[in-house]
């Protein structure tokens, strides 16, 4: 066996001497699929192992533990201290206001001790130490997009809450900046003793203190782990959140990696378009070599030597084009270091990632064996006694099952390397057996589309005749075309609408009567005042408050928080700190789902309204009990009522809804709702900024914009590997018809012989190439609209929306693409003379 | 008694058609010595091509036997006959059939590399040689003239000691005096190797140098008479 593959692949090598003549196709095709799985791989790795490398700047210590509301208590505060170094730090939303105008701000105080890992640094010319007293002023150091905002510099003074500060300082870089997730605003930090001065912190104010710890012995990762897990023993009524630094960004981790996913996703549909192309090529190639294949036969070469020695030739020209893939795939986190790396907030790691190259690289492998082998299996139907005909004539004989079984086998290999390197199983498997279904409908479609053709009564047009019966003759491109192009649009399809689905969402999901503003912390002696004031400014119909206060869920049915068991989507409730509220009346955009709600003025024991999906996540029933602290309190209260929710209305309501008397003496502030029409919201957020100073104001616009902004670059970055996708249906349809060249040269000579004119022939080349456009994009919009569908109903959870412009467009682009691949590949056979290609025949 | 080199017995060859049946071979009987070389004429479309096809284990017969130097044909599979063919039988085609992508000397030496033979490279450089060839060995065949192909193919064919030779029209695509400079070529290797040649013509002269000529009809065989 060694002696045979030995011999192959000498012979392969010599026969790969002439060059690589008609494999430029295969390669493209090979090549894009597996260097798009490689670069996004490779890059998502990257991103991971620098986060993960860089764990202890970004999360700024070994380990921290947070707490939103409130500080650490003496006993918990001498346990953080035992293991080592200690930073503390607060971090809240804040309106910072100057020369007359008002913007979001996120404040963060820190301790001399910060940053424990990593540089804090300033842009040149900062005032040193930034954040120190001088003359009754504290200073801060700003993120330079707050001076832009604001119209500041550095010097200038600036006011947050009751108090002036002078900005000493303009930050440059914040080791940990990624750790606290998605920020609404410019960063402003300052010392502990300023953001006390500001009159801010208030019973109920959101803020998260932090405290992190460099550790002094060892600092291993196991060693940070096992005090997250004694502290989770020795503290289980803390309630705070205890990170390691492997989990320093989980955010931007899980963003980077769902990106990443997706679009392996789709690169893994391009390498599947790139197979048929693979299909084709190789088909190609033993039609080119039939006469070299029938001479070996006749040398008294086996099937299997002949097979075996073709398949090592694709084999070595596959890895060439994996290998080129493979060394981009390599490059691509050093290059986007090289290229992007100042402005990615995301740290990149330069080293080779090999798992995420050897998956591409397999995957290409397996791909270009599984489409390779059954075009291949037709060397065994071309008989010797071919060369003592005139014409090389392929014999007919039975599908090689052999064959067919190695190609299920290596899909099968591919397929279970696709499943086990992605953690959602459930949706890659559908993917891919819905790229598998898309595959075969195509295929189905096309062929009973030639069948259709050829039943139908023949057009008496000459052209159309022509162009319809070209679509059947023996040899016809049909089926390859239709296949790659429409898979092709499949994926461009399902993606358009889900892109517009989710826009329509952002945009539809803001309801008519949507607040313009959302504002947090308003004190509960000043919410009248706040109230009245607001109604009073030009532009605002409707003020809507809630009072608010932290707690956290500990016990459910009278079973600790971390003991209940309970359903995945429902399990954020019972984590940390969670936004509670009181009321007297069902709140607004909610509506009663089972029992009933408690009379006004209520005086009895403690009851609770609960969201029903949360409810049934928690497997809670009307009468059962759950135990929340609040401000250190626990308070337990039955369950009266589950509500259901629209979220969407943007109104304010919360998982949990407590009867008046349970909370109303407990410090609290209000969250507000501020509605408009017409007026002019800056002049608005200035007005309540300076009357309201300890308030924050978040203009709905700008968190959505926010939010958008990040979903864009996701979609964009998805919409970037879907155009790969298309680009390869392309070369793929381009190769199926530059592989029937040759016949319809001929075809043309003899039209042309007889009497066709150059654009009779090209009238019916456009009506062929028209039509088999059409039907892949028939084929595109149906079933691209159908995985829109399904993504947007299952998985995100909208309200799926069509686009009769997207349907046009694909149509549109369907056609123009068959029409001008199939001219420019065609072009030769019409512009062939007669006379000199008869001569040689 | 020495036994026949070649032997068929009452061979029919019937192929399937769209249009029906069409009997290629009606009862072929034949028998070749050893080293004897056989002109087969006829005109277009009687068989002759067909005749070679089946001897060279190409076609398989309807019915009838073909022994050729003691193998039986038609109980053999796809496999052994491909054996047989390497180990046994030397082609010759109009066309030359060289391999396009491998050198003059690879084309010679790819049956015998297959088939194992540890020195195929120095067997077919002195292949080569002996046709005249020992100067074009890494020429591909684009790069060499009509003779010059046909002789490296007369190379392929006795390369590795096959003791038939079948030759189809040899000379149809080349010019007279090539054409006869390749005849000489062949009649002389076919002696020296002791092989037996069947050599398909049209060409009644070219047939008159084997020794004996048969004539394909409707796919009957006849001996013809010399002359």
């Amino acid at each position: 066996m060694i002696a045979s593959l030995m011999l192959w692949l000498r012979y392969a090598l010599k026969n790969l001497r002439s060059g690589l003549k008609g494999f430029w196709i295969f390669l493209t095709c090979l090549t894009l699929g597996v260097m798009a799985i490689a670069i996004v791989g490779s890059l998502s790795a990257a991103i991971e192992r620098g986060l993960a490398e860089q764990g202890q700047p970004l999360l700024g210590g070994d380990l921290e533990f947070s707490l939103i509301h409130r500080e650490v208590n003496d006993k918990e505060l001498a346990f953080i201290r035992e293991q080592g170094t200690m930073s503390r730090i607060a971090t809240m939303r804040a309106m910072a206001t100057a020369n007359g105008n008002s913007t979001l701000v996120e404040v963060k105080a820190v301790d001399d001790a910060y940053p424990l890992y990593g540089a804090l640094t300033y842009e040149p010319g900062a005032q040193r130490p930034p954040l120190n007293i001088t003359d009754s002023i504290h200073g801060v150091a700003v993120d330079p997009l707050l001076l832009g905002r604001l119209g500041l510099k550095q010097g200038d003074q600036i006011r947050i809450g009751t108090q002036p500060f002078v900005i000493k300082a303009v930050i440059a870089t914040e080791p940990d900046r990624i750790s606290d997730g998605i920020v609404l605003g410019p960063r402003l930090l300052m010392s502990h003793a300023a953001l006390e001065s500001t009159g801010l912190i208030q019973p109920g104010s959101l803020i998260t203190w932090r405290y992190r710890v460099k550790l002094s012995g060892d600092t291993s990762l196991s060693s940070a782990k096992a005090i997250v897990e004694k502290a989770n023993t020795a503290f289980p009524e803390s309630g705070w959140r205890i990170r390691a630094r492997d989990n320093a960004a989980q955010g931007a981790e899980r963003f980077v990696e769902r990106l990443g996913y997706f679009m392996s996703l789709v690169g893994i549909a391009a390498l599947v378009i790139g197979g048929a192309g693979v299909a084709n090529a190789v088909s190609a190639f033993v039609t080119r070599r039939t006469g070299t294949i029938a001479t070996l036969k006749c040398l008294g070469l086996s099937n299997r030597d002949v097979v075996g020695l073709f398949l090592t030739e694709i084999v070595l020209v596959a890895f060439m084009g994996i290998a080129v893939a493979l060394a981009v795939g390599a490059a691509a986190p050093s290059v986007a270091k090289l290229a992007f790396g100042a402005l990615l907030p995301l740290p990149i790691a330069t080293s080779v990632e090999w798992s995420a190259l050897a998956f591409a690289g397999a995957l290409g492998l397996l791909t270009t064996l599984a489409f390779a082998i059954l075009p291949l299996a037709r060397v065994g139907r071309i008989p010797g006694a071919a060369l003592f005909r005139s014409h090389l004539v392929e014999g007919r004989g039975r599908r090689s099952w052999m064959a067919m079984g190695f190609a299920g086998l290596m899909l099968a290999l591919a397929t279970a390397l696709v499943l086990v390197s992605f953690d959602n199983m459930r949706v890659t498997a559908l993917y891919l057996a819905g790229l598998a279904g898309a595959f075969l409908l195509l295929t189905a479609l096309a062929y009973l589309l030639i069948r259709v053709v050829s039943a139908l009564p023949r057009p008496r047009n000459i052209l159309a005749r022509h162009a319809l019966q070209s679509l059947h003759r023996p040899g016809a491109s049909a089926v390859s075309v239709i296949l790659a192009l429409g898979l092709g649009l499949t994926l461009f399809v399902a993606l358009a609408l889900t892109d517009r689905t989710i826009s329509n969402e952002l945009r539809a999901g803001i309801p008519e009567k949507a607040p313009a503003f959302f504002v947090l912390d308003v004190r509960n002696e000043e919410l009248s005042a706040f109230r009245a004031r607001a109604l009073q400014e030009e532009g605002v119909t409707s003020v809507n408050n809630a009072p608010m206060l932290r707690g956290r869920m500990v016990s459910v049915k009278g079973v600790p928080a971390d003991k209940v068991e309970v359903a995945p989507d429902a399990a954020w409730a019972l984590r940390g700190d969670r936004g509670l509220t009181y009321s007297d009346v069902l709140p607004e955009g909610s509506t009663l789902a089972e029992g009933e709600w408690w009379p006004k003025d209520y005086a009895g024991p403690p009851l609770v309204s609960m969201v029903d999906e949360i409810a049934e996540g928690l497997n809670l029933k009307i009468g059962d009990k759950i135990t929340v602290n609040v401000l250190g309190r626990e308070i337990e209260a039955e369950v009266r009522n589950f509500r259901r929710v629209n979220w969407r209305s943007m109104g304010i309501n919360f998982v949990m809804v407590f009867s008046a008397n349970t909370l109303k003496a407990a410090p609290h502030s209000h969250v507000v709702t501020i509605e408009m029409e017409g007026g002019d919201e800056a002049k608005f957020l200035n007005t309540m900024a300076l009357a309201y100073p300890s308030a924050t104001t978040v203009r709905v616009k700008d968190a959505l914009t926010t939010v958008s902004d990040l979903l864009g670059k996701m979609l964009a970055a998805v919409r970037g590997a879907n155009a790969l996708t298309l680009l390869t249906g392309v070369l793929v349809l381009s190769g199926a018809l530059a592989a029937g060249l040759a016949s319809r040269s001929y075809e043309a000579v003899v039209l042309k012989t007889y009497g066709a004119t150059r654009r009779q022939l090209l009238t019916s080349f456009v009506l062929e190439y028209g039509l088999l456009g059409f039907v892949s994009a028939l084929f595109g919009i149906i079933v691209g609209s159908l995985g829109a569908w399904y993504l947007a109903g299952f998985i995100l959870e909208l309200p799926f929306t069509f686009s009769w412009p997207i349907a046009a467009l694909t149509s549109v682009v369907a056609m123009a693409i068959t029409i001008c691949a199939g001219l420019v590949v065609t072009a030769r056979a019409l512009s062939v003379k007669p006379s000199g290609y008869l001569r040689n025949e | 008694m020495t036994q026949s080199a070649i032997s068929l017995e009452n061979v029919h060859l019937t192929l399937g058609s769209r249009a029906g049946e069409v009997h290629i071979l009606r009862g072929v009987s034949l028998s070749a010595k050893a080293g004897e070389a056989i002109g087969i004429v006829g005109p277009s479309g009687s068989g002759k091509t067909s005749l070679l096809m089946v001897i060279a284990g190409l076609e398989p017969v309807t019915s009838g036997e073909i022994t050729v130097r003691g193998t039986t044909l038609h109980d053999k599979s796809e496999e052994a006959l491909a054996r047989f063919r390497r180990d046994t039988i030397g082609i010759v085609f109009q066309s030359f059939h060289l391999i396009p992508t491998l050198t003059a000397i690879d084309n010679v030496a790819i049956p015998m590399e297959f088939k194992g033979v540890a020195d195929a490279t120095d067997r077919a450089r002195a292949g080569l040689e002996r046709v005249g060839l020992g100067h074009r060995l890494s020429h591909y065949p684009g790069q060499l003239s009509g003779g010059e192909q046909q002789r490296v193919a007369i190379a392929r064919a006795l390369a590795s000691g096959a003791k038939i030779l079948l030759a189809d029209e040899p000379t149809g695509n080349l010019d007279q005096e090539t054409g006869q400079s390749i005849i000489d070529l062949l009649f002389d290797l076919k002696d020296r190797e002791g092989a037996t040649l069947l050599l398909v013509t049209h060409d009644r002269a070219l047939a008159q140098r084997c020794g004996r000529i048969i004539e394909v009809r409707d796919g009957k065989v006849s001996e013809a008479r010399h002359g």
